[in-house]
């Protein structure tokens, strides 16, 4: 896997990142992606409901956030964890077919979206962009002239 | 939104129906305005930025029935349904008008809004029929804002901030289009304070590829184009600063104007509203060019009289320091400190003047607050009795104390609709009469000496004496004999009488009865008058004159017994002198003649109301007397007075005294050495003399 500029935080910590989904493999496949950005595995969740307890245990810089999910969507996940924790950094992870969904999820308070099957580079840079937006990762804003 | 409390929920509240109300205010007007002129784009736009605005602070009183109606109707001010249904957008912009005019009032009380469900049948015809082309995306950024965006980005360069248009080019192969917009928006949003976005709202449009912004920010530019360009969804993202403001001075002008109404609206006067000028407008800087609302004080009336009777009280200080000070004089003739005196005595005469003068502006409104209501009345009325009426307006900047306006809004609202009414002929029936078809209802209003006298007259087809002498006799009010003596002015007076018509008879005696008694009362309420003068076939006036102010006047002060009274300097005709074989007495009445015109004779000790608190008069020897001739409202008569005491200013004051309390009465006044004067109802003593039929000399 391509390895990318490692994504750190201010504090010279690794990212921790929470993943969920029902899936194994999605879950294994973006840990892996993750790591490639230098980042750390903080928790992994099947369902929302269990996503909301591990929030709470680790408290991760980045949440990626499966839309479609049992015992719990993945927007009631990013409601809850949202109106507990409204610095929460939530990307959610979606099928095509589902925009109203993350049109949802965004309103409720999660802040990106990236689509399935994810490609390394866009989860790359909505992780950066949203880390830097808070201000977690160190200030190494790269002005990105338009490449188009 | 929630309110942090009540007082200041309440606060707020107020502000909203405000504003609200010159919101409709507008609306009618540009509704109005578009029936004249159907086309007329930017009178539409007016309508959709009110709406809009009617929309957004609805929202925020958590009215949220309104702002809905509100939303649902600025859908269909567009110009394409507007071209497509020039003929009804009007109507249903004063439907619209009047649908949430009614739904304010129901929030105001605290009632449940009524639905509103006519207007949205207008809404959905208007929008069924003009099927909304979807609109192609804009491929470039044109940062085509609205003059009211234009504005707000004036305003905030002025202030100093830093202005970007931004322009997102969102990627077409992004996934998500609606969702990318939200991001794009939310990133605009948290990159500064947006002021101008462009699709409105942010809301996604099927093909749209291009989100503009107007952005005011702290942040560099470079800043900017990481936090707008969103990975995944943003192509490229173009920013320029803004430096010159690009609003046209004319709507700074207006936005000036506008703020100014609104203020006046709410009986405040911009104390000092920073002026449009070149100064203001080049510098941009900090200082000085502050929003123009910011110079405008909202202030409770209640405190704009406590100032008012604190000058009153200054006043009358003045009047006891000029007494003691002319004391002084006498008995120190050949004091050097005399002239100190008098120079610190003019001086605080002078300041004190001024000081009142300027309380008594602040209280100032010009009578257009009240007659911009009323084009939309006549046409109401014309429409409904299906007639051709205009309305003409003069001296709508003559400006009256606030709360003598507010207290004239239903009286003349009463005239003029029943000038549109019953006074103007159908069309028909005017070109029968050799008149132009169209009826015309006059508005004026201009100052006359202490007085603001406002006519409401119409070209229609005037009352019939003979009808409302008839009438009066029907309903008792006055005698056949009566009638018989009444001269033409008296006999028209009658329709002022109570009870002399009832709503059934309305167009039988051109419906000048109806409530013309309330009309009435309520001008003598507010120490004025009400006239009228008619002629058959050609149309009728009514005149109302009401103080300036309530709070002073100017006024001739005379004695009659032991007793001190005023009257205002205005009414004064002129002063003459009598003798007891100069009167004569005619039906009980004493009359004298001036030059050649036979004046009845006023004895304030003689007036019933009077007399019992006057010892009997038993001093008429044959000296010559003063008489005061009191020219009001057309009429003249003589008022006899003891002796003359001269002029002075005198504020009113309420007094408890049961002569204060007579309708002949209008006031009550102290002087500096604590006299009380009692201040004459000039148009009371008028209406008294009246009512007793065949007295009262006309002019």
């Amino acid at each position: 896997m391509k390895q990318f500029e490692t994504l750190t935080r201010k504090d010279s910590q690794p990212v921790r990142y929470l993943i969920v989904d029902d899936s194994v493999f999605a879950r294994k496949s973006l840990a892996k992606m993750v790591e490639s950005f230098g980042g750390q595995l903080a928790g992994e969740a099947g369902d929302g409901r269990t996503a909301i307890t591990e929030y709470a245990r680790t408290k991760p810089d980045i949440v990626l956030m499966d839309i479609t999910m049992p015992q719990m969507e993945g927007i009631e996940a990013v409601e809850h964890i949202v109106q507990q924790y409204p610095e929460a950094r939530i990307v959610m992870v979606s099928s095509v077919g589902y925009q109203d969904n993350i049109l949802a999820a965004l309103q409720k308070g999660a802040r990106h979206f990236v689509q399935k099957p994810v490609k390394p580079d866009a989860l790359y840079e909505i992780v950066r962009y949203v880390l830097n937006e808070d201000g977690v990762t160190a200030p190494s804003i790269v002005v990105q002239e338009d490449r188009r | 939104m929630s309110f942090s409390s009540d007082e200041h929920s309440s606060e707020l509240r107020d502000l909203f129906f405000e504003s609200a109300a010159e919101i409709l205010q507008g609306m009618n007007e540009a509704g109005l305005a578009l029936e004249q002129h159907p086309g007329d784009a930017e009178k539409l736009r007016q309508v959709r930025r009110a709406v809009h605005t009617l929309k957004g602070d609805s929202a925020a009183c958590g009215y949220h029935q309104l702002s809905e109606l509100a939303h649902e109707f600025e859908d269909v001010l567009t110009p394409e349904v507007a071209q497509q249904y020039a003929g009804s957008i009007a109507d249903v912009i004063l439907i619209a008008a009047d649908t949430f005019h009614e739904m304010l009032a129901a929030y105001r009380g605290n009632l449940q809004p009524p639905s509103g469900g006519a207007l949205r049948e207008h809404i959905s015809r208007l929008l069924r029929k003009s099927a909304p082309e979807p609109r192609p995306a804009a491929s470039e950024a044109t940062f085509d804002w609205t003059e009211y965006d234009r504005l707000l980005i004036a305003e905030a360069i002025r202030n100093g901030e830093s202005v970007y248009n931004v322009a997102v080019y969102l990627d077409p192969r992004a996934p998500l289009p609606a969702a990318a917009f939200e991001l794009t928006r939310k990133a605009i949003e948290s990159a500064g304070k947006v002021l101008a976005l462009r699709p409105e709202g942010g809301a996604y449009q099927e093909g749209s590829l291009l989100i503009e912004a107007a952005l005011s920010t702290a942040q560099t530019p470079d800043w900017i184009r990481a936090r707008c360009h969103v990975p995944s969804i943003a192509e490229r993202v173009s920013i320029e600063e803004l430096r010159a403001p690009d609003a046209a001075p004319r709507d700074l002008l207006d936005i000036l104007l506008e703020s100014e109404a609104a203020a006046l609206a709410s009986g405040i006067k911009p104390v000092a509203a920073a002026p449009p000028d070149e100064d203001a407008r080049e510098s941009g800087a900090h200082a000085g060019a502050a929003h123009p609302s910011e110079n405008t004080l909202r202030v409770d009336a209640g405190r704009i009289d406590t100032v008012m009777n604190l000058v009153g009280e200054m006043i009358i200080g003045k009047s006891m320091l000029q007494r003691a000070v002319a004391e002084f004089e006498r008995s120190h003739s050949s004091d050097p400190l005399r002239g100190k005196f008098s120079d610190a005595l003019a001086f605080q005469s002078r300041v004190l003047g001024e000081l009142q003068k300027s309380v008594m502006k602040i209280r100032m409104v010009p009578v257009d607050h009240l007659f911009r209501r009323f084009p939309r009345v006549v046409r109401d009325v014309a429409r409904h009795r299906n007639k051709d009426i205009g309305l003409e307006m003069a001296g709508q900047n003559t400006d009256l104390d606030k709360s003598i306006l507010d207290a004239l809004a239903e009286p003349l609202a009463h005239l003029v609709r029943n000038a549109a009414d019953h006074g103007i002929e159908n069309a028909a029936e005017r070109l029968a009469a050799g008149k132009p078809a169209r009826g015309t209802v006059h508005l004026n209003a201009y100052h006359d000496g202490d007085e603001v006298v406002i006519e409401v007259s119409d070209d229609g087809r005037g009352l019939d004496r003979e009808k409302i002498l008839r009438r009066g006799m029907e309903r008792g009010i006055i005698t056949a004999e009566e009638a018989s003596r009444l001269n033409e002015s008296e006999s028209l007076q009658l329709i002022f009488a109570p009870g002399l018509s009832t709503a059934d008879e309305v167009t039988e005696i051109s419906g000048r009865g109806v409530g013309l008694d309330v009309v009435k009362s309520a001008l003598e309420a507010l120490k004025g008058s009400v006239e009228l003068q008619s002629r058959p076939g050609q149309g009728t006036t009514f005149r109302l004159s009401v103080p300036l102010t309530l709070a002073s006047i100017q006024a001739l002060l005379f004695r009659v017994l032991d007793r001190l009274y005023a009257v205002p300097i205005a009414s004064v005709g002129e002063i003459t002198r009598i003798s007891d074989g100069d009167v004569h007495s005619v039906d009980d009445r004493e009359v004298f003649q001036l030059r050649d015109q036979v004046l009845t004779l006023v004895r304030l000790d003689r007036l019933e109301r009077f007399a019992s608190s006057a010892a009997p008069p038993d001093r008429r020897s044959s000296k010559r007397v003063f008489v005061i001739v009191i020219t009001a409202g057309g009429r003249r008569f003589g008022l006899a007075v003891d002796s003359l005491i001269g002029e002075e200013e005198l504020v009113i004051k309420a007094l408890e005294d049961e002569l204060v309390t007579s309708p002949l009465v209008s006031g009550a006044s102290i002087l500096g050495d604590g006299t009380v004067v009692l201040i004459l109802n000039v148009p009371a003593v008028v209406s008294h003399l009246s009512r007793i039929p065949a007295i009262g000399a006309t002019a």
